[in-house]
């Protein structure tokens, strides 16, 4: 539940500082999650698609899937108008706390977040 | 007496200026002198000519002659990426030991050309990488350990902060394309293959595994000057490896302003246990006071990207202070050829060898030709597409 809340307030302070034009026009995100539950990599992976569609503000046209069903699934989202969006999520059972490494990449700037 | 005697080709505002350097203070390495292959251009000739003068060292107009040179027993070559097949052909065949400027070269059969000669005529040779950072060995020891559990997935990205961001037109949306007739411009790369290579190396090297297929993208989001030149700025490229393991990877350019230091340079890996998170800018400090932020030099019309050791004091581009890592090291284009002499000496295979150069410019091309038909590109067909 606490984790549910940090990623939603770590999205949508990226996406105000976005729609306040600080990095300019948001053209590519990397995001990787590390979680430690399993039921969260699927609930990780729509969190950060609908992020990475409400910064692009529309749906990708191309979304590619690789994973190993127990440790970690990569998407590779793109939009025909030349965006894209990398996203990670593994599962850690070793480490029991959850890290957000995040890089969005503007015309004119960029946003990280390291956990 | 130096034991080895190293002939540089290519010359100032290329990687040469930091090999010459350290080719230059090597205990065991001495410049004998600078060249240029056939038709380079009086600009580029000028280039080499001054980096001759600045070590004392005779300037050969003649690539042939010099590799005759029997004072020669090392060439470093960092001519043009369109030249740079056919001169490593020529510096192995006449014998000599070839230190490669990343990448190994812009065209596929002459990267295999290379991998066939270096075996014929059983010289070593090096491509200039990443592997001999002590931040990307402790991610290759952790492979070693067996840490994280066996390895999965990895991700890598490396992207440099140059350049004046924010400068590319409005709504410009970049169709990738399938031809390489050239990589290089004044004023810009080819990012993800001039700096893709980096992370892709590592990949290859961290894995030890052939990569069976990618699915790449690649954009013009930063920089105007990319984009009048019709090249990326930025891309990325998924690499799917034949033991199962599959990695993903980012390389480009952003902007002096986008990074507090260099750029964000990581290595993720992904075990069946745990995941690891190595960052080239962690452990650090960050320094805060009253002076004057970093502040981009004036606009370059011979170097806008920040690619070169700028001399002029006009184009000047101060450090950026804000990040100290705490762990800071011997330049990387030292510990890189500090380990090409040691193979040379003890007689090893380098790390990364011409091998893993063409395995490399496999992945990018590959990555190019998937952004650009937005399909999986495999690598045993590949041949066959460039043939189309």
């Amino acid at each position: 539940m606490k984790s549910n809340l940090f990623i939603e307030n770590l999205n949508t302070t990226s996406l105000n500082s976005i729609n306040n034009g600080d990095i300019g026009i948001p053209k590519f995100i990397r995001y990787i999650a590390i979680t430690n539950k399993s039921e969260n990599l699927k609930k990780y992976e729509g969190i950060i698609e609908d992020f990475s569609r409400s910064t692009f503000s529309k749906t990708e046209t191309q979304n590619i899937h690789i994973n190993d069903k127990s440790t970690y699934l990569t998407k590779l989202l793109k939009w025909d108008t030349g965006e894209g969006a990398l996203i990670t999520i593994s599962i850690d059972k070793i480490n029991l706390t959850e890290r957000f490494d995040v890089l969005i990449i503007g015309h004119k700037g960029s946003i990280y977040h390291s956990t | 007496m130096k034991k080895y005697g190293v002939l540089l080709i290519g010359g100032r505002r290329t990687h040469q200026e930091m090999y010459a350097k350290v080719f230059n203070q090597h205990p065991l390495t001495s410049i004998v002198g600078v060249s240029d292959p056939s038709g380079t251009n009086s600009f580029r000739k000028k280039l080499s000519k001054k980096l001759a003068d600045e070590y004392k060292v005779p300037y050969f107009d003649n690539l042939n002659s010099a590799l005759e040179n029997q004072k020669v027993q090392i060439v470093s070559s960092a001519p043009e990426v369109e030249k740079r097949g056919k001169v490593a052909l020529k510096c192995i065949e006449a014998g000599k030991h070839l230190y490669l400027d990343k990448p190994l070269c812009g065209n596929i059969e002459e990267a295999k050309n290379i991998v066939l000669a270096t075996k014929k005529y059983s010289v070593k040779t090096q491509m200039f990488s990443m592997v001999h950072l002590p931040w990307v060995k402790k991610a290759k020891d952790e492979i070693t350990k067996n840490s994280l559990g066996k390895l999965k997935a990895l991700h890598i990205e490396n992207i440099f902060s140059k350049g004046k961001a924010g400068t590319v037109p409005k709504n410009r949306i970049r169709k990738e394309k399938t031809s390489f007739e050239k990589w290089t411009f004044t004023e810009a790369k080819r990012e993800m293959f001039d700096i893709g290579v980096y992370p892709i190396t590592l990949a290859n090297w961290l894995t030890k595994d052939s990569v069976k297929s990618v699915i790449g993208i690649t954009g013009n989001y930063i920089f105007k000057e990319h984009s009048d030149v019709d090249v990326e700025d930025f891309g990325s490229i998924l690499m799917k490896f034949k033991s199962g393991i599959n990695a993903s990877i980012i390389g480009g350019r952003f902007g002096w302003t986008s990074h507090p230091k260099a750029g964000p340079q990581k290595i993720i890996l992904i075990g069946e246990d745990s995941t690891k998170i190595f960052d080239s800018n962690h452990p650090r400090i960050e320094i805060y006071n009253n002076e004057k932020p970093f502040t981009p030099p004036p606009y370059n019309p011979l170097d806008p990207m920040g690619m070169w050791q700028e001399t002029s004091k006009e184009f000047f581009v101060q450090p950026k202070k804000t990040w100290t890592n705490i762990n800071d090291v011997k330049e990387i284009a030292e510990l890189d050829i500090n380990a090409f002499i040691d193979c040379i000496e003890k007689d090893q295979l380098p790390e990364i060898d011409a091998q893993i150069g063409y395995e490399t410019l496999k992945s990018i091309i590959a990555g190019y030709i998937s952004a650009s038909n937005n399909q999986e590109i495999y690598l045993s067909n590949l041949t066959d597409i460039l043939k189309t």
